[in-house]
């Protein structure tokens, strides 16, 4: 008897094997790779981009998946570094050997990691990359999912000529995005009647910014801007209160639009961030992939998301309209793309720089994010100018 | 520079300078009574501040009230690891070697647990945002609590160090190892006591630290190199020198970020490094000596 089920049990182990496998062969799912930073400075904003692409991943096989192959997302961390993000990708294409690629978090990850994706012939969309640079070098394969910098702050500086702001003080992390939004700034001021007073830039990583502010302080601007991510944008924001900075307005590029710059408490209240999508908005499927992505992962999306999973739709897009994992085809259709995302427009030049997608400004009121600009989507007034530290809880 | 903001500045090191030198003494304490330069001691900093973090947002208990704790438990991380790790290594040529490799291997697994257990994210706790106005001088609230509780914990140390039989042990293996045993002091058991307390010291300043900066998982190494840097420029084994390096640190620091910029600045430790062991290799205690 003992035996008997014992022949039983591998008979059945091997029929199992020989149908898996066969159904393998039929099906290899189409492989998507991407880096993303799990660790590091950028993992806040970094997650919500991931969870992004894994929510597209996932209702794509649910619809049958890609040219009638499953989809499976190959990721690995970053660790914010750009050198480890290259290495990440030569991995990806040249030992995982996957069919497609998507962008990592953030402009400098992506600028290194363009390099690898033009060598390689592997079109990439970089969702996260909102420095035009990385698009001006003549590169053939490498698109721009993301709002181009210069725009970030445009909401900023629109609110700030309508309160007849003039002098500003801007701090930067001297990475390429933040560096880009400081370069893109410097240039329109001029048409906003505002003039930079302050413009320096922070090691990634810094903590302290008391020496800086310290300085502002001295030149009392009406406006700081933080070209920041999370951390530091938290970091310069509490030390202007600590050091007395009193701004009439503070905006910061990246960090405000996330959840967690809630973690401020009160001291968040009044902050500008720039914001590239928001749930309220009425792009194309916004409900749907709001409500989904509740569900997937019990918390609500931020911009990154959307524009992660707004380029898997273009990269999805592409490859049915191609209709094999030919590159070339690929980037070809990609760059001939316009399509309604839930991210909003998309629409790359000659270069792959975007071109359609906009932004928005939000600020923190009592708590909440408030997006307040540009009227078409605001939902509810800004409130300037900010009141001094020193009156406030 | 205005006479105002020369005082402003001077004010911004000087709170930063207490939270380095209690960052400082665990290291300082561990290498001169063992030998050992422990490169775990930032991770241990990181551990505590996440501990207080985590405590702090789920059931939001001052972070100071959780002082005790953070020590607690990277005394008694310092103590097995001791115990168990460190204590084994052999004791010969090569002990300095592997006790670097030890502790850098204790630095990895401290560092993935923490990434295990709170995620990769960077956090703050924010206790008493904004400062205190002081005859025109902005006394960052943060800052100058952690920067007094600091002093009262530094004192503590030292009144222990001082006063007390275990103190006097510690001192004496620190002074002269054979010597010590020859009296009849337990000498693993002041090792244990002494890396077990250096640890605590760092799980102080942890608590001390994420009340004032953004702390991370991967930020260890940098306050290692800190209160290393610390360390150095005051003169292993010596308290106020330990504690003369850190304000000097922290003093620097701000002027250089003032002054010239944030990427000089977040580098003055390793330049005040060379220059002190170039000109002063005791560091500040060995010009007294002299």
């Amino acid at each position: 008897m003992g035996r008997n089920v014992r022949i039983l049990l591998v008979a059945a182990v091997a029929l199992l094997m020989v149908s898996g496998s066969a159904v393998a062969a039929e099906k290899k799912p189409i492989l998507i790779g991407t880096s993303v930073s799990l660790s590091g400075s950028y993992a806040a904003s970094a997650k919500y981009g991931l969870e992004g692409y894994q929510l597209f991943v996932e209702q794509l096989n649910k619809r049958g998946g890609l040219l009638g192959r499953p989809v499976k997302l190959v990721y690995y961390d970053d660790r914010s570094d750009a050198n480890t993000g290259v290495q990440l990708y030569e991995k990806l294409i040249t030992a995982d050997k996957v069919d497609l690629i998507v962008g990592p978090y953030s402009s400098g990850v992506t600028s290194a990691v363009s390099t690898v994706a033009e060598k390689h012939k592997m079109a990439m969309i970089g969702p996260e990359a909102a420095d035009a640079k990385i698009y001006m070098r003549g590169y053939k394969y490498n698109f721009q999912g993301q709002t181009q910098a210069g725009r970030y702050m445009l909401g900023a500086l629109a609110l700030a000529k309508a309160h007849g702001y003039k002098t500003m003080a801007m701090l930067a992390e001297d990475t390429a995005f933040p560096k880009a939004v400081s370069e893109e700034v410097v240039k329109v001021v001029p048409e906003y009647g505002v003039k930079i007073v302050f413009n320096q830039t922070y090691p990634k990583g810094a903590a302290d910014f008391s020496a800086l502010l310290t300085k502002v302080k001295q030149l009392n601007p009406d406006i700081v801007f933080a070209n920041s991510y999370l951390p530091d944008g938290q970091g310069i924001i509490r030390q202007s209160r600590e050091q007395g900075v009193d701004a009439k307005m503070f905006a910061v590029a990246v960090g405000a639009a996330e959840p967690e710059f809630g973690n401020l408490g009160s001291t968040a209240n009044y902050i500008f961030g720039a914001t590239q999508w928001a749930a309220n908005m009425k792009t194309k499927g916004n409900p749907e992939f709001v409500k989904a992505y509740k569900a997937m992962f019990g918390r609500n999306p931020d911009y990154h998301s959307a524009a992660n999973y707004g380029a898997m739709q273009v990269l999805d897009a592409a490859v049915k309209q191609v209709g094999s994992l030919d590159q070339n085809k690929i980037a070809a259709a990609i760059s001939k793309t316009e399509m309604d995302t839930v991210y909003g427009h998309f629409k790359v030049d000659g270069r792959g720089v975007q071109v359609g997608y906009a932004s928005a400004l939000l600020q923190w009121q009592n708590g909440k994010q408030v997006v307040v600009w540009p009227a078409a989507v605001a939902q509810g007034k800004a409130i300037l100018p900010t009141p001094p530290w020193s009156q406030r809880k | 520079m205005d006479f105002s903001i020369f005082l402003q500045l001077v004010v911004n090191g000087l709170l930063v300078g207490g939270v380095y030198g209690l960052m400082s003494l665990g290291i300082n304490l561990v290498w001169g009574v063992m030998g050992v330069i422990n490169l775990a001691h930032g991770d241990l900093i990181m551990a505590a501040g996440f501990l207080t973090f985590w405590i702090f947002t789920q059931w939001h208990v001052n972070p100071l009230l959780l002082l005790p704790a953070g020590m607690a438990m990277t005394f008694v991380v310092g103590m097995l690891s001791q115990r168990f790790l460190l204590g084994r290594l052999p004791q010969d040529r090569g002990a300095i070697k592997s006790s670097l490799l030890m502790t850098f291997g204790i630095s990895y697994v401290v560092i993935n647990l923490a990434q295990l257990l709170w995620g990769n994210e960077f956090q703050t706790v924010t206790y008493l945002a904004g400062s205190w106005t002081l005859g025109g001088l902005d006394f960052a609230k943060a800052r100058t609590v952690a920067f007094l509780a600091a002093g009262v914990i530094t004192t503590f140390l030292w009144l222990f160090l001082q006063y007390t039989n275990q103190g006097r042990a510690i001192r004496a293996v620190s002074q002269n190892r054979d010597g010590a045993s020859v009296c009849g002091v337990d000498n693993g058991r002041i090792q244990i006591a002494s890396f077990a307390l250096g640890a605590g010291l760092a799980g102080a300043a942890g608590v001390l630290l994420v009340m004032i900066f953004a702390i991370s998982p991967s930020m260890g190494s940098g306050y290692t190199i800190r209160s290393f840097a610390v360390t150095v420029i005051g003169g292993l084994g010596s308290f106020p020198g330990a504690l003369c390096g850190a304000m000097i640190l922290g003093l620097a620091e701000v002027f250089t970020g003032y002054m010239v910029s944030a990427q000089v600045a977040n580098g003055v430790a390793f330049i005040l490094f060379l220059v002190v062991l170039l000109v002063l290799p005791q560091g500040l205690s060995g010009m007294f000596r002299r």
